[in-house]
């Protein structure tokens, strides 16, 4: 394959599944300047690690989740963005606040409220248990979340499930600071 | 708000995004034009810099020393080269460590990786800050034979035994001063972050979080 033609082909599947590097620099970065950059340093770094792409090995979403998780918890880590950032661990009162405030109007809470609970809960995560609740939300079986994470996929459902079974308070233990990585 | 609910609303919310094409800017490929500097650009450069100077500093020394006959020159230069191939070693390390990286392999273990090269090179720049320290009269006597002719021996004895004495008493000095300091910079990014480097929180805040990606990989009970 030419040069030329590698590029066309990797561009289209950029634009096929550009929705991926919009979403994790969603997640990961704050709106503005800094997503605009994140976006691009993911885009970038697809290109650069486009040889390295095997399809006999991967899928290409799941190489791609690979590529902007990476790009995305590196920047995430960096220390401007560190000092940006710095989100306080997500502990019981914190996931109690967003709970209650959902609790304490179920039926009014209209859809842009639901979005700001669930952002907020996202950015309360550090930045392994945001990829990984990431692609749940992102309907993506837990044979390929395993895949892009690296982890054993009874490792991912026992993660999610205490996810799952304790949403108000009790997931603190599996989450550390915001740029941190989580334990167990 | 359950997970399942969460990820009901996420589902909507990507799904009327994913209708609106205007939502994503048409995501072009454009290297040339992106002034974002992407993850190990800046880290990868350095490296390399410091090969090339740490490989120059090598051959540098090298001729110095064929090129003297006195072991009094001979003497601080082969230490001085001895401390440059450790350098050299390092960097090759570190290159080795950046060329192996690959993002798109899975996500726990390229985390691994960049941590483990960041340690390597926090150690390396407490080395260097101690190297100075403990080799700058070497340095000062070569650099002053290669630059002036100067004999730097010919001050006295005194002087090199007192400055090796301050090199010595410089090291826990510059520690204290950085963990003195290190509060003082704390809202300056790159004096905050050498400070910690030197003091040491650094590389423990680094070895935490290798630990903390193990206990993440580790199969949860």
């Amino acid at each position: 394959m030419t040069p030329r033609k590698r590029q066309q082909r990797f561009e289209a599947l950029l634009r096929e599944h550009q929705r991926i590097v919009y979403k994790v620099a969603g997640v990961y970065a704050h709106a503005g300047a800094d997503r605009e950059d994140l976006v691009q340093e993911i885009a970038e770094r697809l290109w650069r690690s486009f040889d390295s792409f095997d399809a006999r090995r991967a899928k290409f979403t799941t190489w791609m989740y690979r590529v902007a998780l990476n790009v995305a918890i590196s920047h995430l880590r960096s220390a401007k963005r560190y000092a940006a950032e710095h989100l306080e661990p997500l502990d019981d009162v914190h996931l109690d606040t967003v709970a209650d405030s959902i609790a304490a109007q179920p039926d009014a809470m209209d859809r842009e409220e639901r979005v700001t609970a669930l952002h907020a809960f996202i950015r309360r995560l550090d930045a392994l248990n945001r990829a990984l609740v990431l692609l749940y939300l992102e309907d993506r079986s837990y044979a390929e979340i395993a895949e892009v994470l690296g982890i054993s996929e009874t490792n991912v459902a026992t993660k999610l499930n205490r996810i799952k079974q304790k949403p108000r308070g009790q997931v603190g233990a599996a989450q550390t600071e915001g740029v941190g990585y989580g334990t167990r | 708000m359950e997970l399942d609910d969460m990820k009901r609303v996420w589902q909507e919310v990507s799904a009327k995004l994913d209708g609106l094409q205007s939502e994503y800017k048409s995501l072009r490929l454009d290297v040339r034009k992106n002034a974002a500097a992407p993850p190990l650009r800046r880290t990868g450069a350095m490296i390399w810099c410091e090969l090339l100077s740490n490989g120059l500093m090598v051959v540098l020394l090298g001729v110095f020393v064929t090129h003297q006959e006195a072991a009094r020159y001979i003497a601080p230069a082969l230490l001085l080269m001895a401390a440059s191939i450790a350098l050299l070693a390092s960097s090759v390390l570190q290159v080795r460590s950046l060329l192996q990286i690959d993002f798109g392999d899975r996500v726990v273990a390229i985390q691994e990786s960049l941590e483990r090269l960041y340690v390597l090179r926090l150690r390396v720049i407490k080395v260097t800050v101690l190297l100075v320290c403990l080799l700058w009269v070497p340095l000062a006597i070569v650099l002053a034979r290669v630059i002036s002719g100067f004999d730097l021996y010919s001050v006295g004895s005194g002087w090199i035994e007192t400055n090796v004495a301050l090199g010595i008493v410089a090291i826990p000095v510059l520690w204290a001063l950085a963990r003195v300091l290190g509060r003082a910079f704390e809202r300056a990014r790159w004096g905050r972050f050498l400070l910690d480097d030197m003091t040491g929180h650094g590389l423990a805040e680094a070895r935490r979080r290798i630990a903390a990606l193990a206990d993440f990989a580790a199969d949860a009970q």
